[in-house]
Order: C-alpha cells, then structure tokens, then sequence
C-alpha cells in the first residue's frame, strides 16, 4: 500500500523528527510512503485568522500539490486534516471543478491513528512502553472529527503501559492557533491549567496528538521544570520498538 | 398606533429585506425535524410516585390522603407545623369536599376571602389551590389564574398548599400547554421560590411561598 | 446599542480579573454543568440530541418567517387587550418606556432581570427622569446596589463573595448581618415585598413569545416574574424581535431545553404565562418589540443563527476562555461565546471585533448550545468581516496586520520561499538557543515566549527525506 505524507507546516518546522518517525512505523508495517514536496502549508492559519481569500488560495495550491498522487493522505494531525476534510469542499461553490478536486481530496485525507485502526486494522505494533501514561483530547481531533478510540486501542496494545485517567482531558489546552498570540495571557491560563491536570494525574508521560497542542503543552512541561515529557503518540510507538 | 407606524413599517421593512429569497406564505408548516414526540405516561400509581417523587426533589413537602379524615388530619398538623394563623383560599368543589371551611374555622384560623387586598394577602401565612394539571415528570402543577383564584394567592402567603386530583395528572408539558393555552394567564409552579444567586447556596423563599405542600387527593 | 462605540480591547480586560472573579466563575460553572450533566443523562442522551435539533429547527423557522409571526404576535395581543410597540432601537425603546410611564406619573419601578434592558441602558434612562427602578431578582438587585454590571447571563452576581454582599447591605442599606446567604435573602425579600406592592409600574424582558396566541412566557425561580407582572397596575414588557415562537409545541420543546441547559434542574419553580390583559392582573399591558440590530443580523445568511439563542449560558459555562477571564472581559451586556458572535454584530467590528479572536475555536460551546447554534462557524465567518470585509461591513484590520497576511502568504505559497524561510529561520535563531528552547523570540513571537520557551527549530525533514531517497531508494517524491 501506498500513502502520501501530510506533513504539516508546524510538523516540518518544529517536530521534523517526529515526521521522520511516522514514516519508520509506516514502512515497518509495509506501507510505502510518497512526499509531494511541494504542499507546504494547507491554509488554515490563514482562513482562520478571516483571511478566507488567502486560505482558499492556500488550498487551490496544496490541492495541486497531491493532485498527481494516489493513495491515502496519512497527516499527524487532527487540526488540519479536519480543516482540508471538511472545509475545503465548503470553500468552492458545488458544480465548479476546485469543488470536486475538494472533495476528491477530503475523501483521502486520514488521520495517523484511524488511518492504521481504521484503515490498516493494525491495531498492535509490537511496541512496549512500561511507564504511566495520560492521553490529552485535542480538540479537533476529538470533538471535531470524533476520532477519540483509535488513540485509545493504539495504547491499550502496548505492553506494560499503565494509562491512568486525566482529568478535564477533553479541555482546550489553550493553544488556539493564532489565539496563543493574540491574547497570550488566556492563553497561559489555560496551558497552567492542563499543566496542572496533568501533574495530578501522576503520569510520567502525556500524549499530545496534535503539533500545535504538542508544542504549547511541551514548552509548558519546560517552563515548569517538569519531569514529565509529552510525547506525539507516534514517538511514544517509536519509542516504544515501533520504528 | 400612528405614532408607533413608522417604526413598525420599517422593522418590518428591514425583516422583509433580510429574508428576501423565503417567499411570504401565510403560516408556513414547521418542518417535521422541528416537533418532538411528547412524554408517555405510565401506570397512574407509578405517575402519582413520580410526581412526589419530584416535588420533593424540588423541597417541596408531599403527601397522599385518601378521603376526609386523612385530610383532616393532615390538614391539622400543617396548621400547627407551619404556624397558620391566616388562610386564603380559591373557590373549588375539592374543598367542600373535604370541608376545608369547616376545618379552618375549627382550627381558628381567619379566612380571608380572594379578593382581600394584596397588602393582606401578602400578610397571610397560607395559599390554598387546586391544581389544574400536575406533572409528574417534573412535579409541577398548573395553575390557571381566575377570578376564583388569582395568581397571587399561591405567591404571596408564606405557605403553598396545592391539592392534586389524581384525574389532573397529565403524561406532557404538551397537554398541559393545550389545557391553558387559551387563557390569558397561567402558571406552572414547580416547588419552593429559590435561588443560589449567593455564592452558590441555595436558598429557598426569595420572593415567593418559603414552604410548599403539594397533596394527592383521592 | 446606545450608539457608544468605543473599542473592546479585551487583552487589556483580560489582564485586570481578579483571581475571586476566576474562582466564583469556575465553581459555578462546574456546578451547572454536573448538574446538567446528570438531567441530560436522564433524559436520554439520543433523546437529547433529537430535542436539541428541534429546538434548531423552530426557531431557524421562527426566524426565517419572522415577518409573519410578528404579524401574527401584534394580532393577538392586540386582540387580549395588550399594547404592541415597535421600537428600531434603544433611544427609540426608551422614549417608549418613558412615555407610558409619565402618561401613568410613575414615580418607581419594579423590574425583572432582562438581558434586553441594559443592552438599552433603560435604567439609566428611567433614573434620568427621577424615576426609582428597583431590580428585583436577588443577584441583579446585589449588582444593582453595589453599582456594577452582571458578570453572567443568569448568575449576576457570582463574582461576588457572601462577605462582599453583607458589607455591601450594611452598608446601603443600614442593616446589621452575618454573612449567611439565608439572612441577606431574608433582608432582599422584605424590602422588596414593600416595592412590589407599592410600585406604579412592573417592567420585564421576556423569555419567549407564542404567536399563537401573542403570549408571554416568563422563566424564573424566585418569584420576582410573577410579582412584578401582577402587582403593579402597569406590565411592560421590553423583548427583542428574535424571541418569537411560532405555536405552543415549540414552547415545550423550549422549556424541556431550557432549564436544563442553565443549571440542570428539569424546569424553573415558575413559568408565566402571559397574554394580553386579564381580570384582576395589571390595568395595561405594553409589549415593547425590539430591533436595536437584530435585523441587521437577519440579513446575513450564515451568522443569522446567532439569533436563535435562548440565553441559557451553557456556552460560557463550558468555554475554557470565559472561565479563566469572567464576564466583565468581554466589555458587553452579552459575555461568553454567545457574547463574542452577537457584540461585534449589534455593535459592529471596529468596536467588537477582537472578540472574535477571543477563542481557540474548541467547539465544546457548538456542543453544548441547546439550539445547536455553529458558534465556532460564526466566529470564522465574523474573524472575515474584520479582516477582509463583508457584504455588511469592510474591514477593520489594521494596515500592518494585512500587510504582514500578505507577506506571509507571499512566502508560505512559494515552496522555494518556504524551504528558504526554513533555513533562514534555524540559522538566525540559532545564537537564541538553550538546548532545545528559545526563551525569548523576537516578535510577534514574542508572546509566545511570555508564556511558555519555543522549540528551537532543528532539522530538515526534506533534506533527510531526499538523502534517504537517495541511497535507499525509499520512499519517493512528487514534484508540481
């Protein structure tokens, strides 16, 4: 099987390493991954911040980027696989050709972590990470696609991990895309407050599936001194002997 | 009204515009997504449970009584619990029934009648009503205010007592609603006046009725 | 509103809450939502989400009909006696109020907490005549004597501690307490007793309207509805247009909606219902339809669902924003998400608009809205009219903010540019390093750094991808 890489333009900047070991887990279970170069950024942080114009324009691009691929459109990312799935077809009026291209599109995007339960019914990857481990729900990953127990078998599979209960894991983390630089005070409130959660809930490890949340929550562990790592699922797999 | 026209004209004007691809047609039908089945009752004995049930979940004081020496016992020992000295009462073929009159008066408690002034009223330790409907799914009682029973006496006296006919069990707001809808003032009363406007703490008897007694009668 | 329009700058808000306002605003959120929690779990979570789509429905149908069913409202409460007037905005609304109430020669007031009422400023108005108007509900008449504004649509003064409000009634009030909340309603209740008896005129807002039959519904818990609509020998009632029901179905499903939503009980302690005149009730009834922009708000297709809102707050309780900041943050008589898509539009972007900014775009209140209002579509559509511009308003984003979008774009659009900006930006940044962290990055990513280090960008995800394509024959690349 054949899979075209959603690297994302947070993922290729910040978490380049994480990428690197998407591509490890997938090859190991035999899937073979393609890279369109060119896709750079899906628009998102334009359309978001109400320059439409300027996220559509984003799109039309980042379609023509895949647009000589085949295959599934695997992406680390809850965020802006929700934002190509389900806004790009609304961005282009029905009937024109950018509309079906949209759609096309919207029906090969996939999430990492449905991609291989959903997709690959691969379930176990021989992984073994013996540590306790809280799982944070980003929110469009969860609320917005309703992707919530893909994560979940994922981790029940591998060995010797203890996965204890977050609390107010379902709320924002504060990271908001633009929102973490337009009011960074709120922002840091919330942060504190997942911060906090986390720290209560005793785990060695936090898992962030989703860059923006991943970097937000990350840098805060930092800030704080704190023993605990967050961990992309994919790393936590590949640290696990997934890779 | 003709000082009001040109307001009205252009509020209307202005909806007009906004809606403009919706053609005007008189009354149009609500979609089918936009109704929801109402509420099935289930056997009275469980319907009446439900509704002491709730009512006491909303502080209120419950009781069953079955024919007039129950209610007169009954009836005593809330006298005496809540300290009735004063009682207003609605005109209702439920209390003569029971001989509420007759029972006041032997409690020496002064009757005043409906249409006593509000000031009075306001003074008076208890409110006595016949609910119209009851429902059980949320302990609530429909009042239909009338000349026989105006809508201050079950939120002025300190004390609320509404007697429920088992008949007047409804299974739906809906029903209650088709009941009512008609008249030009009713109420739905479901448990104590209350608040937790504070910090929080709840706390019963803001502005209306501190006590509530709702009784099924049969 | 009143035709103030001065900005909402709501960082600057954002940065004056006192931590008592955060805490009060946190416990009573979490309490509403357990609450609500439980009641809907009774209900029946399928039966729940059916319900909450036929709240949609009726009032998207109310609204797309509007027209017809404020014909319909004038009809019939003109037929039951009442008195129907229109008012296109808040001067307007008051003239009207003012007029009834000299006509009358009212010297005080009673009224119900009414959201509608101070988006008009209607006390201040009613004051400026020398007229007294006593709120009466037991947290508005706290905010009201303490002179500040509600920080919560249907919790007024949860921002206040008992301690606060025994100081405050010792003081305005010359009355001795202790800081128990069953005392200081005790003290609430017997001088408001006095006012509800002794008042020329009751004033309220309106929770619904049937048009059906032109009636009013009115949902409270302590009493103060039914007081000041049957006491005073004057009723008005001040209700925005968008509160019209068509028929009494609708009004079940709203009240199965509504209570449940606010607090978690399955229905408030009364619900009054109102039509026309009544023997034995007030002389007069006026019923006072407002515009003040709602019409405005009609016109735009996309955000005209704002308007379905039944003022339950569940969106604020469950809106990780709101609960750090309070209500008084957002600057408006409306606070909350509801608050951040229907201030800008009553009161235009140029004055509201960073509201729309003023969330991460979470979706739990999308979620939680018993009428299933898209709050997070509007917000994107609204985060439109500020920076590009719209059919009702051009934008208002400043000259840099645009210029910066377009630079952006310049380099993110051109995969060369991209890749270059890459390097640059691991280079450049490079002598900012600790380890992994930047502590400190220049701006505007400098407010990033004032809450938490930023990742030090460190390898190239195409450079690995092309070497290892390379020499293992791994993996290959599309080119455009």
């Amino acid at each position: 099987m054949k899979v075209q890489l959603f690297v994302t333009c947070l993922g290729e900047n910040l978490l380049p390493h994480m990428l690197q070991k998407m591509v490890g887990i997938l090859e190991r279970i035999g899937v073979t991954c393609e890279f369109p170069e060119n896709q750079t950024c899906c628009g998102q942080p334009f359309f978001n911040s109400g320059f439409q114009k300027k996220g559509r324009e984003m799109a039309l691009r980042w379609m023509k980027a895949f647009s000589g691929t085949e295959g599934h459109i695997v992406a680390p990312s809850g965020s802006c696989l929700m934002f190509v799935k389900h806004r790009y077809p609304l961005m282009f009026p029905e009937g024109t050709a950018e509309h079906q291209e949209a759609v096309r599109i919207a029906g090969r995007v996939c999430e990492f972590s449905q991609f291989l339960v959903k997709v690959l019914k691969v379930t176990d990857l021989g992984a073994s990470f013996p540590h306790r481990v809280a799982c944070h729900s980003p929110c469009h990953l969860t609320r917005g696609l309703g992707v919530r127990d893909e994560q979940r078998i994922l981790l029940n599979a591998v060995r010797g991990l203890d996965l204890v209960p977050l609390n107010e894991e379902e709320t924002c983390c504060g990271f908001g895309g633009i929102f973490s630089v337009a009011y960074p005070e709120v922002s840091m409130a919330m942060m504190e407050a997942k911060l906090r959660n986390i720290a209560a809930s005793t785990a060695e490890y936090v898992v962030v599936s989703e860059p923006g949340c991943l970097i937000n929550i990350r840098g805060g562990l930092q800030k704080m001194n704190s023993n605990v790592q967050a961990l992309h699922l994919i790393e936590l797999l590949a640290m696990g002997g997934a890779a | 009204m003709s000082k009001e026209n040109p307001a009205r004209e252009e509020i209307f004007a202005r909806v007009r515009s906004a809606l403009k691809p919706v053609p005007a047609s008189p009354l149009s039908p609500l979609p089918p997504s936009a109704r929801f089945a109402p509420r099935r009752a289930e056997a009275l004995e469980k319907e009446i449970e439900r509704m002491l049930r709730e009512v006491e979940r909303l502080s209120g004081l419950t009781r069953k009584v079955r024919g007039r020496e129950e209610f007169a016992g009954a009836f005593g020992k809330l006298v005496k619990d809540e300290g009735v000295r004063t009682a207003v009462l609605s005109d209702h073929p439920l209390y003569r029934e029971y001989g509420l009159k007759d029972l006041l008066q032997g409690l020496e408690v002064e009757i005043l009648p409906p249409d006593s002034s509000r000031k009075r009223i306001a003074g008076c330790d208890l409110g006595i009503t016949v609910a119209d409907a009851a429902l059980p799914e949320t302990g609530t009682s429909l009042l239909r205010t009338t000349q026989g029973q105006p809508d201050f006496m079950s939120l002025l006296p300190r004390v609320h007592l509404v007697l429920v006919p088992p008949e007047a069990l409804l299974a739906d707001i809906h029903q209650a609603f088709s009941l009512a809808k008609d008249d030009r003032h009713f109420v739905l009363v479901s448990g104590c006046s209350r608040t937790a406007d504070i910090e929080k703490v709840l706390t019963l008897g803001v502005h209306g009725p501190k006590s509530f007694h709702v009784w099924i009668c049969s | 509103m009143t035709g103030k329009t001065a900005r909402i700058d709501f960082r600057a808000n954002t940065r004056n809450v006192p931590p008592a306002m955060v805490a009060a605003t946190q416990k009573s959120a979490r309490t509403a939502l357990a609450k609500r929690a439980d009641v809907v779990r009774e209900f029946g979570e399928e039966q729940w989400q059916l319900l909450r789509k036929a709240g949609h429905d009726l009032r998207m149908h109310a609204l797309t009909h509007l027209d017809e069913y404020l014909a319909l409202l004038e009809e019939k409460v003109t037929a039951a006696g009442g008195q129907v007037h229109w008012a296109r905005n808040a001067e307007e609304a008051n003239r009207i109020v003012l007029d009834i109430a000299s006509r009358h020669g009212v010297r005080n007031v009673v009224k119900v907490k009414s959201m509608v009422t101070e988006e008009i400023e209607l006390n201040h108005a009613l004051e400026g005549r020398g007229i007294r108007v006593y709120e009466t509900d037991l947290g508005e008449f706290i905010v009201q004597l303490a002179g500040q504004r509600p920080s919560h649509i249907t919790a007024p003064a949860l921002h206040m501690t008992k301690e606060e409000i025994a100081d405050l009634f010792r003081e305005k009030l010359k009355v001795k307490t202790e800081p128990d909340p069953r005392q200081l309603t005790e003290i609430a209740r017997k001088l408001l007793r006095e006012e509800f008896l002794g008042a020329d005129m009751g004033i309220s807002g309106g929770n619904f309207l049937v048009a059906e039959t032109g009636t009013l519904i009115l949902v409270t818990n302590e009493g103060n509805g039914r007081m000041c609509t049957s006491l005073p020998p004057v009723h008005v009632a001040i209700v925005g247009i968008e509160k019209i029901l068509p028929d009494w179905d609708s009004a079940a499903v709203m009240l199965k909606l509504l209570a449940r939503s606010v607090s978690g009980s399955k229905i408030t302690a009364y619900n009054t219902f109102i039509t026309g005149v009544r023997e034995g009730g007030p002389r007069e009834f006026h019923l006072v339809l407002l515009d003040n922009g709602r019409t405005r708000i009609l016109r735009d297709e996309t955000a005209r669902e704002t308007l379905a809102c039944i003022r339950c707050g569940a969106c604020m309780n469950i809106c990780p924003v709101y609960n750090h900041v309070g209500g008084h943050a957002y600057g408006a008589v409306y606070p909350g998400p509801i608050g951040s898509i229907l201030t800008p539009q009553l009161l235009g972007t140029q004055a509201a608009g960073g509201l729309t900014f003023a969330s991460t775009l979470c979706g739990a209140c999308s979620e939680i809205c018993p009428v299933m209002i898209p709050i997070t579509e509007i917000l994107l559509h609204l985060r439109r009219r500020c920076m590009e511009g719209d059919e009702l308003e051009s934008s208002s984003a400043p000259a840099g903010i645009r210029a910066a979008a377009r630079a952006l774009q310049y380099v993110m659009g051109s995969p060369a540019l991209y890749r270059l900006a890459g390097r640059l930006g691991r280079t450049l940044l490079a002598p900012l390093r600790h380890g992994d962290w930047i502590h400190r990055m220049p701006a505007p990513l400098d407010r990033w750094t004032l809450s938490r280090p930023f990742p030090a960008p460190q390898g190239d995800f195409l450079g690995w991808w092309r070497t290892r394509t390379k020499n293992t024959g791994h993996g290959g690349t599309s080119h455009e």
